[in-house]
């Protein structure tokens, strides 16, 4: 009864970065972790991979745009 | 302190001279985080600034030239998002079967430890992360981008459903898994 499996621990830890886990949810998959090292594995990576693709997205750009300022003004100026 | 004097302008051409050198950078670095796609990010910040060239006789300077600007590129993005989102996903992005039919993990797929700590110091990493990124297909690469700079953008508005938003991002980080240990977990081995 509060066994679940590898398949449905992964869904848990997406769901985790989703739309988040209920109590139930989060019990189940730290029981399912805490027997498995594979899906504690998993969870792990998944959770450093969200982190990474945070910072990574937020990162500021950086371009040299002076001849796209001259290409719009020429444009804007026809 | 007296308040910041937003400057009117004689003409639109001299406003939008103004403008263009001022907050094209601005607008771009907003742009481009959104559609990853340098090019497309200029036509975008372009279209904006012709936009408010020919609207801006409308434009009475009760908010700044910059919150006005992004407001337009913003509809223009959301756009573009809504066209990325209308097509319809291919086989290719399908799923990846990392499971047996009784919920264990294939052989294959088993998740063995990452040696590495402290990943987002190493720029080799970073390399290898940011192409992955890279290679996502561009829907779910969008909704990365919407969980972490729109999280206010309503799904509705975009034609995505929440349960469709949610499979797109998990597609996108067992993609991004799959990516790191090819390119980055086996060769470093």
């Amino acid at each position: 009864m509060f066994s679940i499996s590898c398949k449905r621990a992964s869904e848990l830890v997406h769901k985790k970065h989703n739309e988040g886990l209920t109590t139930t949810e989060r019990w189940r998959l730290k029981i399912h972790t805490g027997m498995c090292s594979a899906c504690k594995t998993f969870e792990k990576q998944t959770d450093q991979i969200e982190k990474i693709v945070k910072s990574r997205i937020q990162k500021q750009p950086s371009a040299n745009l002076e001849d796209f300022k001259v290409d719009t003004l020429s444009k804007i100026n026809k | 302190m007296p308040k910041a004097q937003i400057k009117e302008h004689a003409s639109p051409e001299s406003a939008l001279t103004d403008w263009v050198n001022n907050y094209s950078d601005v607008l771009y670095a907003y742009a481009v985080k959104r559609v990853s796609d340098e090019g497309l990010a200029k036509d975008l910040v372009q279209e904006t600034f012709m936009a408010a060239f020919q609207s801006y006789g409308r434009f009475e300077y009760r908010s700044k030239p910059k919150t006005w600007l992004t407001s337009i590129l913003k509809n223009k993005i959301m756009d573009h998002f809504r066209q990325v989102y209308r097509r319809k996903e291919t086989s290719i992005e399908g799923d990846f079967q990392m499971f047996n039919e009784d919920g264990t993990w294939k052989t294959e797929n088993i998740p063995t430890p990452w040696e590495e700590t402290h990943l987002l110091d190493n720029p080799e990493f970073i390399d290898v992360f940011d192409s992955c990124v890279e290679a996502l297909p561009e829907r779910w690469a969008s909704s990365i981008r919407i969980k972490y700079l729109d999280s206010d953008i309503k799904l509705d508005d975009l034609g995505v459903s929440k349960a469709n938003y949610w499979k797109m991002l998990e597609r996108a980080r067992t993609q991004l898994r799959n990516c790191l240990e090819v390119n980055w977990v086996k060769p470093n081995k």
